[in-house]
Order: structure tokens, then sequence, then C-alpha cells
């Protein structure tokens, strides 16, 4: 019982202390996030087995992982509350080929961010957008103009 | 195998899909069932992790389950009155690792099938701290000198 409880707290904390840290941090990894990434992943492993070194523990731990993954998916699917209060909404950051200045400094997005994604989505210039749109995994997606 | 449906080209397999999902449905309630047997306690702690074993004047507290390389607690309540001297059969050697005995002993010795843990005073509650080494049926002898003796087969999870 107490590696399922362990695990499901530490599920818990992980998602809200993501979702706290907000969109831009999922599209953003670099170098040190990786770092960090190990050391949380290093930490947590300590928690959720200490000096229990069994296989039994490692399955346990696991499938309510898993397990936990696959239950919220499920309510996600049932509920769009819940949806939008654990993976948020998409916004529109830029439209009709004006960039939403005020909504992209809550973002922490900048043009350079807008213009990259518009380069990996073969537009060449900002002014052959029609909308960007900071979707919920943290991607910028972009419209072209016709 | 990648064919043409209307106007594309694709592995689509609606027969293999409908397949996937239905394993994926049977292994999401094997997988409820696993968390909710651990939860129970049949993989460590929980309600049914422990059960008792009484021998006359001897208690003996352990878990049903223990698992191969992960702490167990075994506690062995001791009737007033019984000598200080517990004794563990030897052969727990082939199977646990004994961590720690609390309170410690004031002496330890090898017996040719046991081992002597001897109080000066007598305890009333001795606690044995293990780590089996092998998974399988573990068998676990031990008693006070001269009183009663208790044989426990807890099961040892890999």
């Amino acid at each position: 019982m107490q590696a399922v409880l362990h695990t499901v707290a530490i599920y818990v904390v992980l998602l809200a202390v993501f979702r706290l840290a907000g969109k831009r941090t999922i599209a953003e990894i670099d170098t040190f996030d990786m770092v960090i990434l190990l050391i949380i992943s290093e930490s947590t492993q300590q928690a959720l087995v200490g000096d229990d070194d069994s296989l039994t523990t490692a399955f346990t731990v696991i499938v309510t992982l898993v397990g936990c993954g696959v239950l919220l998916a499920f309510l996600k699917q049932r509920s769009p509350r819940l949806s939008a209060l654990l993976d948020g909404l998409p916004v529109v950051i830029l439209k009709d080929g004006e960039l939403l200045k005020k909504r992209m400094d809550k973002l922490r997005v900048d043009e350079d961010d807008i213009i990259e994604a518009a380069h990996l989505q073969g537009v060449a210039r900002m002014d052959q957008i029609r909308y960007a749109i900071l979707e919920r995994t943290g991607e910028i997606s972009i419209i072209p103009k016709k | 195998m990648i064919h043409r449906v209307g106007e594309l080209d694709t592995s689509e397999n609606p027969e293999h899909e409908r397949r996937e999902q239905a394993v994926q449905r049977a292994g999401w309630g094997a997988m409820a069932l696993f968390v909710a047997a651990a939860v129970a306690g049949l993989f460590g702690s929980g309600p049914l992790a422990r059960t008792t074993a009484r021998v006359g004047g001897l208690e003996v507290e352990y878990p049903r389950f223990m698992r191969r390389e992960a702490p167990a607690e075994v506690r062995v309540h001791v009737a007033p009155g019984v000598p200080a001297q517990l004794w563990l059969g030897r052969e727990v050697l082939d199977e646990l690792d004994v961590e720690a005995v609390t309170p410690e002993p004031a002496r330890v010795t090898a017996e040719a099938d046991r081992l002597l843990y001897r109080y000066d005073a007598a305890p009333s509650e001795v606690v044995l701290k293990l780590r089996p080494t092998r998974s399988g049926r573990a068998s676990l002898r031990l008693g006070v000198v001269g009183g009663e003796e208790a044989e426990l087969s807890p099961l040892v999870y890999p």
C-alpha cells in the first residue's frame, strides 16, 4: 500500500508543479532543463522505493504511475473542465497579422518564438501569418494567410 | 502494408485496431487489479500484509508476503516469566539477512542448528529486521530457549 500511496502523491505533486510552471517550459526544454529533470527523477526515485530493491515494488510503482495516466486521460475525456484545469486551453497570440502583445507577455512568448514556429511550418515572413496559436502542449501553430 | 483508402496511402487496419483496443482494455483491468492488490497489502504494507502466529507464550507478528532485497519486520512478543533467550533456526541465514535485532542482545552465540540471542533482562518484545535474499517460500524457525517454537513460512516475491 505504501508504494502505491507514495507513487500517487509524487504523481499529484509533479502534475501540480509542472502545471504551475506554465506552458512555455514544456516547449523550451534545453540542456539545463534536462539536468533538472534528471535530478527530479533521482530524488523521486528515493522517495518511491527507498531501500527496497525488489522487482515487486518496482512493478507496483510502474503500474501505479501508468495507471494514474490512463485514469486521468479517461476522466479528462469525460470532463472538459478537468481537461482545462490540467492541460489548460489554447491561446491565440497573433490574429489577422497583428501581435497580441499583452497575451504574449503574460505567456512569456516573444516574436522570435513565433517566427521560429512559422519557419518550422514552412512560412517565411511575419506578414504571411494570419493566426498564431499557443496550443495546450506549449507548441505554437501557425495559420498562414491565403 | 501500405494500401490505398480513398485517396490516401495508409497502413490502416480497422480489424487490428479493434483487437488492440480490446487487449488494451483487458490490460487496464489487470493493472487496476494489480494496484488494488498492492493497496490491500499483497505486495507490501496494507491491511492484509501482516499476520500473527501464536504458540504458547510466544506471539510472532510477521509479514505474510516479503520481497527479495526489501526490509521485512518480524515482531516477537514474549510472555512475562519466559527466560530471556531467543533463538533463530540456522537455515534462516541461507534465505534472509538479519540486519538488526532490537533491543540488542547481550550476547549472540551460534549453536549447531541455531543462533542464540541472550538477554540480561527479558524484553517483552524483540523486533527482527530481516531482508530476504531469495524469492520463493522462506522458512523461519524461532523460539525461546526451553519454550515454544514457531515455524513461519512467508512467501517471498522476487
